[in-house]
């Protein structure tokens, strides 16, 4: 494969410039003055645990999506006048945001959750608002959405 | 002859080293790489009085995570991409300093200044228009045009597909010759 070739001559004039430049400045980057910094670095600066990102977006995306399926379900049960197509404008955010494995899973864990409900009026429900069963079902949906993945 | 050829490490065995607790070994893959990085973070737009603030930054972190690198793709290409991250997180702290001004030490003093300024020209000119690429982009032409790896390396390196790498890349020429002209 000839490289010099794909990369048209306009801009590989002005590639060989800039490159002339890049080396220019990177011959004045002292490599053993690096490589001490970094060793000095490695021995001095503590290894911080990254964070479980992975886990924490999971259970936050799982989070939100229960919290407005909850909400808009409610808000359905509360104004029988609505129709039913209001609904649906919940179901692309979770579908945008979910795979099927965690949309199932988070629809699992609302449907116990309405199951439970049989007090609650308000037509706005967080997760603060959750009972210690229904927080429980919750984390339960969103550990075996993680494990899944 | 009367010269012994020196066995050249591979750099798989020096991280094996490192790992291992030699540090010479990851001083050794320092001096292998720095300039590379270098001259690779200096044409994404790294300025010159931070770059080997950022060259060691990348090191550092490089070194702190090589445990998990897996060798889909050369270390030095690996440590490209992470050179990249490190160059986006400098360049939230810089805000609206987008673009790297060309200065005068930076040019050749032994070059004919009519032709050093149109090389300059062309230079500042290139690199405006690579930090107007989408990120993706801009590293997969600089990693193909300037490194020269091939495309299954750079999809290996940044984890997308040898067709979307070719797809940035026919995207970056033509964005860049558009912007050229």
């Amino acid at each position: 494969m000839d490289d010099l070739n794909e990369v048209p001559q306009e801009l590989r004039t002005a590639l060989d410039a800039l490159e002339a430049r890049a080396s220019r400045a990177a011959g004045r980057v002292d490599a053993e003055r690096v490589a001490a910094g970094v060793l000095e670095r490695l021995r001095t600066e503590p290894v911080v645990e990254v964070p479980a990102r992975r886990w924490t977006w999971t259970g936050l995306r799982v989070a939100a999506a229960v919290v407005l399926l909850v909400g808009a379900a409610l808000v359905v049960r509360h104004n029988a006048a609505r129709p039913p197509a209001d609904v649906g404008l919940a179901l692309p955010i979770v579908s945008d945001s979910l795979n099927s494995d965690q949309a199932e899973a988070t629809l699992q864990a609302v449907g116990q959750l309405r199951a439970n409900d049989t007090t609650t009026t308000t037509s706005t429900v967080l997760v603060d608002d959750l009972t210690e069963s229904e927080l429980r079902a919750l984390l339960q949906a969103m550990q075996s959405t993680t494990e899944g993945s | 002859m009367g010269v012994l050829a020196e066995a050249v490490v591979a750099d798989s065995e020096l991280i094996a080293r490192y790992l291992a607790g030699d540090e010479g070994a990851a001083a050794e893959l320092v001096r292998r790489h720095a300039e590379p990085l270098a001259r690779f973070l200096v044409v994404q737009g790294a300025p010159d009085d931070e770059l080997e603030d950022i060259v060691q930054d990348a090191l550092f972190k490089a070194f702190r995570s090589v445990s998990r690198f897996r060798g889909g793709a050369s270390f030095r290409t690996w440590l490209l991409t992470i050179g990249s991250n490190a160059l986006k997180d400098r360049r939230r702290t810089w805000k609206r300093r987008q673009v790297v001004e060309l200065t005068p030490d930076v040019a050749d003093p032994s070059a004919d200044p009519a032709s050093e300024a149109e090389a300059g020209w062309a230079a500042q000119r290139l690199m405006e228009g690579l930090g107007k690429l989408a990120r993706l982009q801009r590293e997969v032409f600089v990693m193909r045009a300037q490194q020269g790896l091939e495309y299954a390396e750079i999809a290996a390196a940044l984890e997308i597909s040898q067709v979307a790498a070719r797809v940035h890349y026919h995207h970056a020429v033509k964005r860049l010759k558009a912007w050229m002209t």
